[in-house]
């Protein structure tokens, strides 16, 4: 009886096309393949007749809750595959010979069937550049995909295994999964008298393999039961997860390309997906000529046959249609180039053809599989924290905060030096928020959440209010869902990561904020990471404040669903490019832009109490007084304008470079715009109300506090009437605490507003009016009052009523045309009043 | 203008640059003598042999001569193989010209057949023009026609280079149109068979172009057609960039004379500003302000020989950071008011954080920005 070993590449066509050859030729009786030991009863599962892609999902959850998981994916031009279907077909015996699953061996393999030992390999980058490759991909495509003439493609992957591996004695999991899978040969070469046996395994793992079966002892291994609860099952895959694999866990690219290379061989399928991609192109409206497709052909068959390939293999194919389509300088290099996610600024046609050569297929089970995993264990999930879904709309409100933990003590003017409360983890809600909010991101149908927890003040909501719904399309949403995994928590992390790809910053906040929300602090991180590279590039200072502000209320969230020290820096990187953008805003006469002056009031916050907080956090400082600060302010329990003693807050920022250099840049920043006669109203008010408001909060010594003559020499200043709204609005969006009593500033503005003629001050009404907007209801009224009294007017200013400015214009020009009607008939001698 | 015309071979003495067919006449005879890959028409040497000489072949005894991808180098001879024009676009200072020049040595025995773009760029520097003598003497003949590098390369079969393509003007750059699709250049003033002139296989266009020129004259799409694009990108590799400035840098300071060479603090302090404002990204991943300036190697070795040249005859000692920082501001900047705001920013949020005692020296000279 003989045994052959046949060492392949995961998701190769070339190792699968060898694999259907060997098992045609030698019709072993047993087929031996690479893959959890523990399905070995189920291998039936397998074969009811899925669609592919489909993937083994295995999961295992340890005493400690700790989880981890792993898939062993399948495409139709996986050999694993190709060889359990010639099993199947040949009536031989299939059967999987690694450890099970669940064994700590996979705990660090997301994708079981990946290439990590290629990219862990010495010997590999070695003989790259030894042979003229610049990546292992392009290597071996080279070597293997294509059919080229010379040694069978058996010795050929032999050789290249034997050289990969080298003398490596690979890791220690490594070392004992190859001890099992030998082991495993080793008897099962002894239960079949005759016919052979034929092993498909990674061509990293043969050698070894290969080298010591025949010294073994021939009985069964027996590997230890994992303790705790452990599953693997089916679940429908896709193209695109399967290309999303990256770092150690990347297979084989472009799973479209490799499909079609299997169906129709290297030389048509290479054809079909290069006709692909172009109707691709077409179809999203870029031109591409008959002459360009020509040019694309030629150049990939040029190509080809430079490097030596019977036909075009992959790279062949995209450098022919780069060279060919694309017609202008690239930003980044050709995202083939490198293994990995592609560099930002990468051309848009290229990301398309890389999008068509991954392929958008899906998999799907067949009727009769056992359910996935995911449906059971959400349902489980839901028991576990107390919450029952039924057909009727259940409204629920899931407490944030236990009251009883919340201070109740009067709003002080004393500042308190100890921290209210504990920061975070005792409510006794989160179990249940977690869950739903999972639900939530994974789009199920009937879980809404109806209100988030709110600070603000005289609205704050100490929990969440959602409704929940199990309609009829809550099971077969979460069947699909099991695409993203088994497990709640591991299809909401597989969810939000998918929607990270295409994110653009402001919408990674979201994701992060969710991530958090979600119990996934892991993922959250990893997305700050994301969105650090990405924040330098934005040129929308709006979108940039927006993202800043989110990521400050990250920061203040309570309780802390993600680590100061964290986002310190990301909040740093956010800070300081919306200093620059706001050095470069241009233009004196350019109108209010509503995003850049919450842009500024976000700077404004980030060295505030907010931004401190996380920054000390992040320079190991204790921020007893300042978390203080931070709360207090959101959660509207301390009166605002109860600052700290100065010196404490002066003291504890001094400990950090972040708050001190940004505060110290952001005074000087606001100085500089405050004076400049280039920039437009709006942005000289914020500067000069960032300016008021950094003086009180930080005591800028060397330039002193903003005097009142300083503020109404700066809104005299303003060239037109127009620009007097703009500029307050800016002031007050800033400084209404600061300035918003100013005597000085009051009776300016009073007096130019006096000058104004009736259209010019028609004009200016409106931005006047947004600028007022600033002020709660509550201060408007004594300003309403202080108008009134000096005018003559005296009482409540209350009893004037909310008045709807576009009744109030309109009613102004009735009263006009009507005026001049009248005095045109005669009716009416004399000029019209003066408002 | 600057088109310079063919010479006969041979190293004349005492010039300042030789062209690549001299400079590598001997490794192009080996590759040359050993070379028995397929050949397309009209090439001296099989787009593999070409390769070699490119990226070089420590076999054979052929030096690297370009460092970048090898991908890209595959993918500009395949295009010159096809029917269509070759562009190589990037950053000024990628080495475009570098790789031109050596392709046009390496498949036609001959870099010289080279139009240089300019504002000033004619039409007859394109195709042809007359010795106006022979022209009133003899009227119009082939004697008298004064052939353009372009017209020289349809006739012999040979590559020409076309450097700075996008500082023509559109409708000069428009007299490509019917060079590169028909292959034929017709000459109506002259009768019979001399009335078109047939390009000889062989002949194709290496055109190069810098982004930074790209919307100055932007192309017509009519001539974008007809050529592949190829952007040659800044050096990936930090070490190899520091090696290739470092050595570089050396070259021109021992061919003025300078004998203090610069150190290895100073090259990587300028290697690191220049490749960090150069992608807008510092080395550990964070975005930064790109300079509107092209920070190339080119230039990084520009800068490194003026601080050297500086500190040998104007400083005291070996340079120090404060020479860096003085001439970063004239080379780099280049009184760019914007990008010397961008500098400052840099070196307030990234150098002042460096906590390594040559780059916090690098950061106290800050104030000599100003210029």
């Amino acid at each position: 009886m003989a045994v052959t070993i046949v060492g392949v590449r995961h998701h190769s066509p070339a190792c699968a096309r060898l694999v259907a050859q060997v098992i045609e030729q030698e019709r072993p009786a047993l087929v031996l393949i690479e893959g959890p030991s523990n399905l070995n009863d189920r291998l039936d599962e397998l074969l009811l007749g899925h669609e592919l892609p489909v993937a083994l999902y295995s999961f295992a959850v340890d005493a400690a809750g700790g989880r981890r998981s792993s898939f062993y994916p399948f495409a139709s031009y996986s050999p694993e595959w190709v060889a359990l279907g010639a099993a199947r077909r040949l009536g031989a015996t299939a059967r999987f010979i690694d450890l099970p699953a669940e064994d700590p061996a996979f705990d660090d393999l997301l994708n079981v069937y990946s290439d990590h030992h290629l990219r862990t390999s010495t010997q590999l980058p070695e003989l790259c550049a030894r042979l003229g490759f610049e990546d292992p991909d392009t290597l071996w495509d080279h070597l293997f995909e294509q059919e080229p003439a010379g040694a069978p493609l058996a010795t050929r992957l032999f050789a290249y295994f034997t050289a990969v591996r080298g003398d490596e004695a690979g890791s220690a999991s490594d070392q004992r999964r190859e001890r099992f899978m030998a082991q495993h040969v080793a008897w099962a070469a002894a239960q079949v008298a005759g016919g052979g046996v034929v092993v498909v395994c990674g061509g990293y793992h043969a050698p070894a393999i290969a080298r010591t079966f025949a010294s073994l002892p021939p009985h069964e291994p027996r590997a230890e039961p994992r303790p705790g609860h452990h599953g693997i099952y089916l679940v429908p895959f896709s193209f695109q997860r399967l290309d999303a694999f990256s770092g150690y866990a990347a297979g084989m690219p472009s799973p479209a390309f490799c499909s079609a290379v299997w169906q129709h061989g290297p030389a048509q399928g290479g054809e079909r997906m290069l006709a692909a991609a172009i109707n691709e192109l077409r179809a999203h409206k870029q031109h591409v000529s008959v002459a360009d497709a020509i040019a694309a052909t030629t150049m990939a068959q040029g190509l080809a046959r430079l490097r030596g390939h019977p036909c075009p293999g992959r790279t062949d194919l995209l450098d022919g249609l780069a060279a060919a389509l694309v017609k202008e300088a690239l930003q980044a290099p050709l995202p083939w180039a490198r293994r990995g996610v592609p560099a930002a600024r990468t051309h848009p046609v290229l990301l398309r053809l890389l999008q068509v050569f991954a392929g958008e297929q899906r998999g799907r089970l067949a009727v009769g599989t056992p359910r996935p995993p995911l449906v059971d264990d959400v349902h489980a999930e839901l028991a576990r924290v107390g919450i029952a879904a039924s057909r009727a709309t259940v409204k629920l409100t899931v407490p944030i905060y236990e009251p009883s933990r919340e201070p109740t003590r009067e709003p002080s003017r004393e500042p308190s030096r100890e921290p209210s409360r504990e920061p975070s983890g005792q409510s006794s809600g989160q179990p249940q928020s977690v869950v739903l909010h999972r639900l939530r991101v994974l789009g199920i149908p009937g879980v809404r959440r109806v209100r988030a927890p709110q600070f603000t003040r005289g609205q704050t909501l100490l929990g969440e209010t959602w409704e929940l719904t199990r309609g009829l399309d809550f099971d077969p949403v979460l069947i699909e869902a099991a695409l993203y995994g088994a497990t709640l928590e591991q299809a909401a992390l597989a969810k939000l990561e998918e929607a990270a790809r295409l994110a653009a910053d402001s919408r990674l906040v979201e994701l992060i904020s969710d991530a958090a929300l979600a119990g996934l602090g892991g993922l959250s991180e990893g997305l700050l990471l994301h969105l650090l590279a990405s924040l330098g590039r934005q040129p929308d200072l709006s979108v940039l404040g927006h993202t800043l502000a989110g990521l400050l209320r990250l920061a203040e969230s309570e309780p802390q669903v993600l680590g100061r020290a964290a986002l310190a820096p990301v909040i740093d990187a956010a800070f300081q490019r919306c200093l620059w953008l706001v050095e470069s805003i241009q233009g004196a006469g350019a109108p209010a832009v509503k995003g850049h002056v919450e842009a500024i009031v976000a700077l404004r916050d980030t060295v505030r109490g907010l931004g401190r907080t996380a920054g000390l956090v992040a320079s190991g400082a204790h921020a007893p007084a300042d978390t203080v600060r931070g709360l207090g302010r959101t959660s509207g329990v301390v009166e605002s304008g109860a600052h700290a003693p100065a010196d404490t807050v002066r003291g504890l920022g001094r400990t950090t470079g972040l708050v001190e250099n940004g505060a110290r840049a952001l005074a000087e920043l606001a100085e500089r715009r405050r004076r400049d006669p280039e920039a437009p109203a709006y942005l000289r008010g914020a500067a000069t109300g960032l300016r008021a408001a950094l003086t009180l909060e930080l005591g800028d010594p060397a330039a002193g506090p903003l005097s009142d003559d300083d503020l109404v020499r700066a809104f005299r200043g303003l060239r037109e009437p127009s620009d007097y709204g703009d500029f307050l609005l800016g002031l007050f969006a800033l400084a209404r605490e600061e300035l918003g009593h100013n005597e000085a500033l009051f009776s300016a503005i009073l007096s130019a507003v006096e000058e104004l003629t009736e259209p010019t001050f028609l004009g200016a009404l409106p931005a006047l009016r947004a600028a007022m907007n600033y002020f709660p209801p509550r201060e408007r009224v004594p300003i309403a009052e202080r108008v009134l009294a000096r005018y003559g007017g005296a009482g409540p200013a209350s009893v004037l009523g909310p008045v709807d400015v576009t009744v109030a214009v309109l009613g102004r020009h009735r009263e006009q045309r009507a005026d001049e009607r009248a005095r045109r008939f005669g009716l009416l001698s004399e000029a019209p009043d003066e408002r | 203008m600057k088109g310079k015309q063919a010479k006969p071979p041979g190293p004349p003495p005492g010039i300042q640059r030789a062209p690549a067919e001299v400079l590598y006449e001997g490794e192009l005879a080996r590759l040359g003598a050993q070379d028995r890959a397929p050949r397309p028409p009209g090439w001296l040497l099989s787009p593999r042999a070409v390769r070699s000489f490119v990226i070089g072949e420590p076999a054979l005894g052929i030096s690297k001569k370009f460092v970048g991808s090898v991908a890209l180098v595959e993918r500009a001879m395949v295009s010159l193989a096809t029917s269509r024009g070759l562009l190589l676009v990037g950053e000024p200072g990628t080495a475009k010209s570098l790789l031109s020049e050596l392709l046009a040595a390496a498949i036609s025995g001959r870099s010289t057949l080279t139009v240089q773009g300019s504002a000033g760029t004619t039409d007859d520097q394109i195709k042809y023009s007359w010795n106006y003598a022979l022209l009133l003497a003899e009227g119009p003949s082939t004697r008298a026609l004064v052939p353009s590098p372009i017209y020289a390369g349809m006739r012999e079969g040979k590559l020409v280079r076309f450097e700075e393509l996008t500082r023509c003007p559109l409708e000069v750059q428009d007299s490509l149109l019917s060079v590169l699709s028909d292959r034929v250049l017709s000459v109506p003033e002259l009768v019979g068979e001399d009335a078109s002139l047939f390009a000889r296989e062989g002949f194709n266009i290496i055109a190069t172009a810098n982004t930074r020129d790209l919307g100055v004259n932007e192309m017509s799409a009519a001539l974008k057609r007809r050529f592949n694009f190829e952007t040659v990108f800044p050096i990936a590799d930090p070490q190899l960039e520091l090696a290739l400035v470092a050595e570089e840098s050396q070259r021109l300071l021992q061919r003025s004379g300078v004998t203090t060479m610069l150190g290895e603090d100073i090259l990587e302090l300028l290697v690191v500003t220049f490749r960090e404002l150069r992608a807008g990204q510092t080395a550990d991943g964070k975005a930064l302000e790109r300079l509107s300036a092209a920070m190339s190697t080119a230039e990084a070795v520009s800068v490194a020989y003026a601080v050297g040249v500086r500190a040998h005859f104007l400083g005291d000692g070996p340079a120090t950071p404060a020479d860096l920082v003085d001439c970063l501001s004239g080379a780099a900047v280049k009184g760019d008011k914007d990008d010397l705001l961008r500098l400052r920013h840099y070196f307030e949020q990234r150098i002042a954080k460096i906590d390594r005692p040559h780059f916090q020296a690098f950061y106290q000279a800050r104030h000599r920005l100003e210029g």
